[in-house]
């Protein structure tokens, strides 16, 4: 299809990366679209090209050759500074752990997003009844979200956390093992409450792990140890 | 909430290891300002130790070495001029005052000045300060003795004490002392912080009634009391060197030349403020080197925000990888960095500023007493805004080695944590 209007959220073709000094790639794709709405889980064991991938992603990296289009927009044509408005915009990410700034309260870091996008701004009308919405359907007490940081458990960090990511209602999620630090209980039940909240705003999560158990909750899913030829050929070399 | 906010926050929060950075700044901006108040203050002090005064007038020797040995006592006239000449200068129309001043003798290594009742008058310092006493007053009797203020605090001496000099100016136990006249203490004189608070000042007849049994140097056999010698003393026949002050301070050129031209014997005239200018010229070295100092420890103090800012790196991966993924810019990254320098510097400015003007309003009197130097905590000169300026721009040059670095790191690990 020729249109340029679609609903892909992402759009990979034939991407290619390698550090600078690196006579390999790192990461070779030779395809991967995820459509609106469908949120996929990337299994990415160390070495596959999963932090690589992610920099792609988000912008902060920006591939040698190939396609890379986020919503349409091809992440390669965009400035530096393009690129770091782009995914102020339109990216919410969720990290492993250490996700708040400890020198916030725990509503400014969920509303930090929109310190900086007007976008975002602008798509979150009521942000701080947004926030307390959120927190109580993650099950976290009244009277969290004025607490500093360091008060919270690292499982309650990270619901904070996927707060923070969705605010604004951003099209992407990318969430990096935001998981690995919880016991398996809260695994499920974070997947959980982080799909209902992407429902609501309407946003796709890209979801990487290395934890193939957390698969079952995804109705697509690709091995990045396999889709990416560079690992391969590395393993297989 | 904007960037600024963001990393006054971010930095107060690790407050505990940027207060030693502060720390260093503030150290170093009480001694680059307080080095530069004190050596501006010493130099004006030294520039003004002598003021009022046209003319110094001497045998011709060289100026420096006349305004040494006749203001700063150091060293000696090689020869001395007729008193005779000193009275033609007095008696000049065109001179206002002239006190003589005769050298030679000392008392436990501080320099005696044999002068009449004049130099209390005219003798100025500063802009225009005049000799005071603390307690007595001018030499009246014969064997009187006016005490500079160290000479007094040195030794204890009060209103009253009984001194002998000594003859020459070296101190030793060996050096021949004008024991069977000795002198009381008439008056002391506040501290100037001139040359005057290390020297005593007696009348040119009491130098001559203490010499006139001496002969070459030693005193002769025949010893003449102190209570005939004041029947017998004479004009003395020569004075050291002379302090002129004109009517008209336009005509200092004109009585230099002539005095320089004077027929009757080689005398020489000088410019007080122009050789005193010259003198510090040769001092200048020292002020560079002290100056130098100061802005060596300005240079650790940055050293000292250089390693803290590198070692807060590290703890700081993950704020900025968050900051990074809700979408602030490279520069912002470094931004931060320069932010927080500057809020060491206007801390440790303050702090500093702070330091140096409440000690400096505390130990003024101590440094006017001592030192005779004046200091006031003034606000910083244009020269020292200058130095201040200097130091925050070097500090944020400075802080681009850790933004940079933390830019740099943010690409290479991106957003992973």
């Amino acid at each position: 299809m020729k249109s340029a209007v679609n609903n892909r959220v992402i759009d990979i073709n034939q991407l290619r990366y390698r550090w600078s000094g690196q006579t390999q790639d790192c990461l070779s794709l030779p395809s991967l679209v995820v459509e609106q709405g469908q949120h996929l889980f990337i299994k990415g064991p160390s070495g596959s090209g999963k932090t690589t991938l992610l920099n792609l992603l988000s912008g902060i990296l920006v591939a040698e050759s190939g396609t890379l289009k986020v919503l349409n927009t091809e992440l390669s044509s965009l400035s530096a500074m393009k690129r770091d408005r782009f995914r102020g915009d339109h990216l919410g990410v969720i990290f492993q752990q250490f996700n708040l700034l400890p020198y916030l309260s725990t509503l400014d870091n969920i509303l930090l997003p929109l310190n900086f996008s007007r976008y975002r701004r602008d798509r979150a009308p009521q942000p701080r009844q947004q926030a307390e919405q959120w927190m109580g359907l993650f099950g976290l007490p009244e009277g969290v979200i004025s607490q500093p940081v360091n008060r919270l458990s690292i499982g309650q960090q990270q619901r904070v956390a996927i707060a923070r990511a969705l605010m604004g209602r951003p099209e992407l999620i990318i969430a990096d093992e935001p998981t690995s630090a919880l016991d398996a209980d809260n695994r499920d039940r974070f997947v959980d409450w982080l799909f209902n909240a992407a429902e609501q705003a309407g946003s796709t999560v890209v979801f990487v792990s290395h934890d193939a158990s957390l698969a079952k909750h995804f109705h697509h899913e690709v091995d990045l140890a396999q889709l990416n030829q560079a690992a391969k050929q590395e393993v297989e070399g | 909430m904007n960037l600024l906010l963001l990393a006054i926050k971010s930095a107060w929060s690790r407050k505990a290891s940027l207060l030693l950075a502060t720390f260093s700044i503030t150290v170093s901006v009480v001694l680059l300002l307080g080095v530069d108040t004190l050596r501006k203050e010493v130099k004006n002090s030294f520039f003004t130790t002598l003021s009022e005064t046209d003319l110094i007038v001497g045998a011709r020797s060289g100026p420096i070495n006349l305004l040494l040995y006749s203001v700063f006592h150091i060293g000696n006239a090689t020869n001395n001029m007729g008193y005779q000449a000193y009275l033609t200068l007095k008696n000049r129309p065109d001179v206002a005052w002239a006190v003589p001043l005769s050298l030679g003798d000392s008392h436990r290594g501080f320099r005696v000045v044999g002068t009449t009742a004049d130099f209390f008058r005219y003798y100025q310092y500063g802009d225009g300060q005049k000799l005071l006493f603390r307690e007595g007053h001018a030499f009246h009797d014969l064997y009187d003795v006016v005490l500079g203020a160290k000479v007094a605090q040195k030794y204890g001496y009060k209103v009253g004490s009984t001194i002998i000099l000594a003859h020459g100016v070296s101190d030793s136990a060996l050096t021949p002392k004008h024991a069977d006249k000795p002198f009381r203490v008439s008056g002391i004189l506040k501290a100037t912080g001139t040359p005057v608070d290390n020297s005593l000042q007696v009348s040119l007849a009491a130098i001559e009634a203490i010499h006139i049994d001496w002969h070459g140097g030693m005193q002769s056999p025949l010893k003449i009391s102190p209570e005939m010698a004041r029947k017998l003393i004479v004009e003395p026949e020569t004075v050291t060197a002379v302090m002129l002050g004109l009517k008209n301070e336009l005509m200092t050129f004109k009585v230099q030349r002539a005095i320089n031209d004077y027929t009757k014997e080689p005398l020489l005239a000088i410019l007080p403020g122009a050789t005193l200018a010259s003198l510090w010229q040769i001092m200048s070295p020292f002020e560079q080197a002290l100056l130098a100092i100061a802005a060596m420890v300005f240079l650790a103090g940055l050293t000292g925000i250089l390693m803290t800012l590198l070692s807060t790196l590290k703890e700081r991966q993950y704020e900025i990888a968050v900051l990074r993924a809700v979408g602030i810019h490279g520069y912002h990254v470094v931004l931060l960095f320069v932010i927080e320098t500057l809020f060491i510097m206007l801390l440790g400015t303050l702090f500093g500023m702070l330091i140096l003007y409440a000690g400096l309003a505390a130990f003024s009197p101590y440094l006017a007493e001592h030192f005779g130097l004046f200091v006031q905590p003034v606000w910083p000169d244009i020269e020292q805004l200058q130095f201040i300026g200097i130091g925050w721009l070097a500090a944020v040059l400075i802080s681009f080695i850790p933004g940079i670095a933390a830019y740099r790191n943010s690409l290479n690990k991106g957003l992973s944590s």
